[in-house]
């Protein structure tokens, strides 16, 4: 019956149809590349291996005190040796320090990160920014690069994440959503959600005292403070007057992000912060603005300062509120914190941009001239943007000099103990122990010149300037290995090779291993004028990545793949594919087996840049 | 002819069907990860969102085979005086419609097979391999309340109607469900809108099994969809009763 048969073949069809797409589907989940990591991890996390550097006979502020003509040596992105009597190794790059102050990375303990926040933070020597409130999707990315030592132009990130606020209240206006609280909030849950987004502590917005927005009460926020300190996380808070900001202190907040300014602080006020060992960020520099001092306007015409400032850092640092607020005077801020100061009450230094008359970075060194009105000594004045919020926040290796803390310092040109506004002389920023080009833009980026990068005949040195070295995850903590060797001329190869082996395991999450190639000083390269990299590899067969890394980038790495065999390969790789490459400002490139776990060996001849 | 044979031939000749018009079927699998590519891959600073894409893209690719397929294809076999034979045949409507089902979550699989191997092997996207199954799981099943939705247009317009209407639907759909764009960028009566959209709802579910940042009220989510999904599925129930009447 023709129909029978009709119908079988239709039948068939089903059935083979279904069959194909499901086997299909399945075979394409498991070879779906996996890792739960955040894709900064493996953007960030070649290591930074350079030569050492040292800075020679400076002043050093090393975070509590003044240190004379000392030598400070950066050995693998950390402070190898400090002192006056320091022996350098062989190829130190050494950076005379006479004349010069050295200073710890400088920590900004009020900003809100958007767009750019972290670079233009960091080229202003602002290495570590404490975020009081930014969208937690920023949480992600940044928690994993701060624990890496490896070349980076961003800013380190601790964030308060979402802040603690009701519908309709302060911090409602910036069309971040907001996870509001009401009478019925299961607080604990509240914070244990923060927990899980990646804040660091929690901040809320206390203003029950006006009638123009809603606030969370008194209950509700000693509530969130208790749920705090429970889940083991600092409680810091948003105040705009003195009432309200002596409510919180009896309810036990550990600081306070703004100074008030609407009545002088009382002595009950101050014996309460100090009995309770309070904080205070008083952020003068957005004070400043409110009370329309044209403190922005004049940070933005010094000449330390203008060069470097993006469009929009000029943007926000030029404009102000539109109107005066009574209640915010600079000059009642500045005598609160007098008060405050003299009654021995901590005082950190926070800029609260990107506000109106501030920016990121450059207000901070405004933030710090602000505070010295207030009587602040300049010594007193370093240690409120550098040592003190790392020890209240409990900051990992930031805030000081001294032996195996991070490099992060920036050398200023004069010196600050006798002239704050010295620190805006900035003339070197190292970020975990790498220059940090400060300039705007890529125009001097230096020019990566074409022709061979191997000369494998002779040994694995790459040309001068750059480097060959293995690479893989367990410098970042992972378990993957990886070794490089050299492999004489041969007949059969007269060009010679080097040779990777190793083999990538599981326990990270993003694991990787195999060979680098970069520049020895860490500065990014212009590589828009060339066209194709081409190399010979051959191996254990599979895919193999060659990742390059665009300089500062927190994104996943622009990527090749190229499928390797037991037999000698030509691969020419034009630049112009590789998806979401800056060419003009690329940091380094990595070829590497991995995520797939596996032992591997591969030889690499013969590589040039056309 | 027992019920199953007649239910797997009725689906094999839809499969059949697609496969001989590939007109209508390529637009359908191909548009979802152009747009893709492009969004979430090509665009500058497109590569950081990649694997949030990934989500929003999935549910977005799913929507062509189901909105269209039933849609406009239940309205020209309407039209055509197809469903009056149907349904003097002795195979059972539900066995039209489960044919017609099957084939789109066919058509669907392999739009979101192109998806997943573009924003994997190109895109840089890793995710545990359970949540690659996890995803797959929830952007199939994204695919019944818009096939219901498809139904339901296929039922109360004509062929012309059906076409227009479809895209209309499935355009704002997408694009204002936040399928293309994230929905936190758009004004507030905009986000306000997309809330009553199934295509959202089935976003953030998408968004919360990928792990993306952000709190998600996943419960909410599912209900409102379980609900929306009864709601497409009694409308159609009643816009077939209607043209039956």
């Amino acid at each position: 019956m023709p129909d029978t048969k009709n119908s079988n073949s239709l039948s068939r069809m089903f059935t083979i149809s279904v069959s194909i797409i499901t086997a299909g589907l399945l075979a394409l989940l498991v070879t779906l590349p996996t890792t739960n990591a955040p894709s900064a991890v493996a953007a960030e996390s070649e290591p930074s291996d350079q030569a050492p550097v040292a800075i020679v006979g400076a002043r050093v502020f090393d975070g509590e005190n003044w240190l004379a003509d000392t030598t400070v040596l950066i050995e693998g992105g950390r402070i190898a040796a400090l002192g006056s009597d320091v022996t350098l190794p062989d190829g130190t790059r050494r950076i005379d320090g006479s004349g010069h102050s050295v200073l710890p990375g400088l920590i900004d303990a009020h900003t809100h990160s958007y767009g750019d926040a972290l670079s233009n933070s960091l080229r202003f020597g602002v290495t570590t920014n404490l975020d009081m409130f930014t969208a937690p999707s920023m949480l992600t990315p940044t928690r994993a690069a701060r624990d890496s030592l490896a070349n980076t132009e961003l800013t380190d990130l601790f964030s308060a994440g979402m802040l603690a606020t009701v519908e309709g209240g302060h911090g409602t206006q910036y069309g971040i959503p907001i996870d509001t609280l009401t009478a019925d909030t299961d607080l604990d849950a509240w914070v244990a959600r923060r927990k899980a987004e990646g804040s660091d502590y929690i901040k809320l917005v206390y203003m029950p005292y006006q009638n123009r927005i809603p606030s969370l009460d008194l209950e509700l926020a000693k509530g969130v403070i208790d749920a705090a300190h429970a889940a083991d996380l600092m409680a810091v808070a948003h105040t705009s007057s003195a009432r309200a900001t002596l409510d919180l202190i009896h309810a036990g907040i550990d600081g306070l992000v703004h100074i008030f300014a609407d009545e002088p602080a009382s002595t009950e006020l101050i014996a309460a912060a100090k009995a309770n060992d309070v904080f205070f960020i008083p952020t003068l520099s957005v004070l400043a603005t409110a009370d329309q001092q044209g403190e922005g306007k004049a940070l933005a015409a010094d000449p330390n300062v203008e060069a470097f400032l993006s469009g929009a850092q000029i943007g926000t640092l030029t404009s102000d509120f539109g109107f005066k607020v009574p209640t915010m005077t600079l000059a009642g801020g500045v005598e609160n914190v007098r008060r405050l100061h003299a009654a021995g009450v901590r005082i950190l230094a926070g800029s609260d941009a990107p506000n109106p008359g501030t920016t990121y970075g450059a207000s901070l060194h405004q933030e710090m001239a602000l505070l010295m009105r207030a009587g602040m000594s300049t010594t007193e004045v370093l240690r409120a943007a550098t040592s003190l919020p790392a020890s209240i926040f409990k900051l990992p290796q930031r805030g000081s000099l001294a032996v195996g803390q991070r490099a992060d310092l920036l050398v200023v040109e004069g010196d600050p103990a006798a002239d704050i506004r010295a620190t805006r002389a900035i003339r070197h920023i190292l970020r975990n122990g790498a220059e940090v080009r400060r300039e705007l833009g890529s125009a001097s980026s230096t020019r990566m010149a074409s022709g061979a990068i191997s000369n494998f005949a002779q040994s694995i040195e790459a040309p001068a300037g750059y480097t060959w070295s293995a690479t893989h995850d367990g410098d970042m903590g992972g378990q993957s290995e990886a070794s490089i060797a050299h492999v004489a001329p041969t007949v059969a190869n007269p060009l010679g090779a080097v040779r990777v082996d190793g083999e990538v395991r599981a326990g990270f999450p993003w694991p990787w291993a195999g060979i680098y190639f970069g520049p020895e000083d860490g500065q990014p390269r212009d590589m828009s004028s060339i066209e194709t990299l081409s190399l010979n590899m051959r191996g254990t067969p599979g895919t193999y990545r060659i990742m390059l890394f665009n300089a500062g980038s927190t994104g996943a790495p622009p990527t090749a793949q190229i499928n390797v065999t037991d037999q000698w390969q030509t691969f020419d790789i034009q630049i112009k594919d590789i998806s979401g490459l800056n060419a003009p400002s690329v940091a380094g490139m990595a070829i590497v087996a991995g995520p797939a776990p596996g032992q591997f060996r591969f030889e690499l001849a013969d590589v040039s840049m056309k | 002819m027992s019920r199953l044979n007649a239910f797997v031939t009725e689906a094999g000749a839809e499969i059949f069907k697609a496969l001989r018009a590939p007109e209508f079927l390529l637009p359908t699998l191909l548009m979802p990860v152009a747009f893709f590519s492009l969004f979430g891959i090509v665009l500058p600073g497109s590569s950081q969102n990649t694997a949030y894409l990934l989500a929003t893209f999935g549910v977005f690719a799913v929507m062509g085979p189901a909105v269209f397929g039933f849609g406009v294809a239940v309205a020209n076999e309407r039209e055509r005086g197809w469903l009056d034979i149907k349904r003097a045949s002795p195979a059972s409507g539900a066995s039209y419609i489960g044919a017609k089902l099957v084939a789109t979550l066919c058509f669907a699989a392999l739009a979101l097979a192109l998806i997943y191997a573009i924003a994997g092997f190109v895109g840089g996207v890793g995710l545990p391999r359970s949540v690659w199954f996890g995803l797959l799981a929830t952007h199939l099943a994204g695919a019944i309340p818009f096939a219901l939705i498809g139904l339901t247009l296929g039922f109360a317009f004509n062929a012309n109607g059906a076409i227009a209407i479809s895209n209309i639907v499935f355009l704002a759909l997408a694009a204002l469900g936040g399928l293309w764009i994230p929905v936190m960028v758009f004004p507030a009566a905009l986000q306000r809108f997309a809330s009553a959209l199934p295509s959202f709802h089935l976003a953030e579910i998408a968004l919360a099994v990928s792990g993306a940042p952000g709190e998600r009220a996943v419960m909410m989510h599912v209900a409102v969809v379980a609900g929306m999904t009864v709601l497409f599925a009694i409308t159609a129930l009643w816009t077939w009763r209607r043209q039956n009447a």
